[in-house]
């Protein structure tokens, strides 16, 4: 089983996920399946990280965490967010099957990102549902 | 679920390799990438506990270059074997796309061997997946250990045992000598190819 | 002699422990005390400072609502002091456009809540400020308003970029008109703007008259 995104459909995801987080400062932002396949992903220009191995574990993570709310009875939980000294990082449902990760500095304060990325969601959800 | 990506013209693929614990699913990931990290030039993830053993999962992403003008990414992962982690390895599985099923071919193991191969099919099920639809490889793993004496399968004992109704392709092994374990992943890596072909064109 | 042993141990646990324990510095602990009497939050704030950190965590209407509630209840208890009037009026000012752009909020919209919020607490619970450093606590916020301000306009005032999709365009157009009226014109901030300039003029009259004297 596979599933494809066009050009433009991948092109309308990047524009919203650079106009919305990227420009507001967000040091790095990904799509993925829960798979942990990349649909798209977008940094700021001095930032490199090992991409792959950063989907795989947060589809993994998320997956974890998940089974873990039912296990207690919750049907998923409304935040995960790991807060580090310098960068933090906040993972985001999209729909059943995509995860939204976004890497992020101090500068940026988790209730306004919350915000922005719950109306990038509202954005792409559309667009990717898997044919 | 394998991922096709037409702006960047490239397909991710998902391959797990599964099996009872300390059946040498990690090794073969191991020897991988030792082998052709000069080539591949991509890190390996591993998560495990102080004894070595998989805690939640090993990862080698590699391209394998242009097929068909589609650049193709393989995510190989293994899953941890020990009996307790079914719920990882449930969310290992997820959006597979092929397996190879690593067997321990140590007569004391022949349970585990079993156990493990329902565990599949019932993780399988889970996602509405079907074992004898989905790209699979058998692997008879630890074939080297005859050399020592300790007591093996056969080969004819182990296809009868877990591959008489899958009828998958099978290879006899040493994961940690290296013997088969790359033809063990060409030919899994074919097969879930061509069984995506059809999507690519 | 048992009995002379035991009072020189006893005399010398005594001593250990004086010198361990000793309360000397009683003036020095009793200054600590003060300090924290001082500092400590004031019960008063207390929930509107829950508020302000719940906001680092998350925005939403029942929380922005809790915000202008505490701040309309604070209102009545510092009625009488100007600079915390003032302050409260700008934490209010910056919470309603937080409260009414949600996500299209400026981003330094939020630190300017915090700031302003961490000198209104100084204000509030230091009570070893002088006068003049709580009016400079409130200056400095109010400059930090006014930055903030001045780049939302010319966030406004670029030119904008015609998509070849008119209908965004017309929505660009739209929002720059609706930030303008939410932000610029609301009499929250004039009235700000106005105390403002009356507390420095009364300064500079002050000051005026004992150069003269």
């Amino acid at each position: 089983m596979t599933y494809t995104l066009g050009k433009n459909q991948l092109d309308s995801i990047e524009n919203v996920l650079k106009k919305d987080l990227i420009d507001l400062g967000v040091q790095c932002v990904f799509l993925i399946d829960m798979a942990g396949n990349i649909i798209a992903d977008l940094h700021q220009a001095e930032i490199i990280h090992d991409i792959y191995s950063l989907a795989a574990l947060a589809a993994g993570n998320f997956g974890a965490v998940n089974a873990m709310a039912k296990i207690i009875g919750e049907n998923e939980f409304s935040l995960l967010f790991h807060k580090g000294k310098n960068e933090n990082i906040h993972f985001s449902k999209v729909s059943q099957d995509f995860l939204l990760i976004t890497i992020f500095g101090n500068h940026i304060s988790l209730g306004f990102l919350r915000l922005k990325v719950n109306e990038v969601i509202e954005k792409v959800k559309n667009t990717i549902e898997p044919s | 679920m394998a991922f096709i990506n037409q702006k960047n013209k490239e397909v991710q693929v998902k391959i797990v390799y599964y099996g009872p614990g300390r059946g040498g699913k990690t090794t073969n990931l191991e020897y991988v990438y030792k082998k052709f990290n000069h080539r591949i030039k991509t890190e390996m993830v591993t998560i495990k506990t102080q004894g070595d053993r998989t805690l939640f999962f090993d990862f080698l992403p590699f391209n394998i270059g242009k097929i068909k003008g589609y650049d193709v990414k393989i995510q190989l992962y293994t899953v941890p074997g020990q009996v307790k982690y079914n719920a990882t390895r449930a969310l290992v599985l997820r959006g597979v796309d092929g397996i190879v099923f690593v067997a321990d071919a140590m007569t004391v193991r022949k349970e585990k061997n079993i156990l493990s191969l329902n565990n599949l099919y019932e993780n399988l099920e889970f996602y509405k997946k079907d074992i004898k639809q989905i790209p699979l490889v058998m692997q008879y793993n630890k074939m080297d250990l005859a050399e020592q004496g300790i007591p093996l399968l056969s080969f004819e004992n182990l296809e009868q045992m877990l591959n008489s109704d899958i009828k998958a392709p099978a290879f006899k092994a040493s994961a940690l000598k290296g013997i088969n374990v790359v033809q063990t992943m060409k030919k899994i890596i074919y097969m879930t190819f061509i069984s995506l072909q059809k999507e690519l064109e | 002699m048992i009995q002379k042993k035991d009072s020189s141990v006893s005399s010398e646990v005594k001593e250990r422990l004086e010198k361990l324990f000793s309360e000397d510095d009683g003036a020095d602990d009793d200054n600590l005390f003060q300090e924290d009497m001082e500092n400590p939050v004031d019960s008063e704030i207390r929930e509107l400072k829950a508020v302000v950190l719940s906001i680092d965590w998350e925005i939403n209407d029942e929380i922005m609502s809790g915000l202008m509630k505490q701040i309309d209840a604070l209102k009545k208890i510092y009625q009488q002091d100007q600079v915390l009037i003032l302050f409260l009026q700008l934490l209010g000012t910056v919470g309603k456009y937080i409260q009414q752009k949600k996500a299209k909020a400026h981003p330094d919209s939020i630190k300017l809540l915090n700031s302003a919020y961490q000198s209104f607490e100084k204000a509030v619970t230091k009570k070893q400020l002088s006068e003049a450093d709580r009016k400079n606590l409130l200056k400095t916020e109010v400059n930090r308003y006014k930055e903030l301000k001045n780049q939302i306009s010319s966030q406004r005032k670029a030119p904008i970029i015609l998509t070849h999709e008119t209908g965004e365009y017309q929505r660009e157009q739209e929002k720059n008109r609706s930030e303008s009226s939410n932000f610029q014109i609301s009499p929250e901030l004039t009235f700000v703007m106005e105390e403002i300039k009356k507390i420095i003029q009364a300064e500079f009259k002050i000051l005026r008259e004992e150069l003269r004297s």
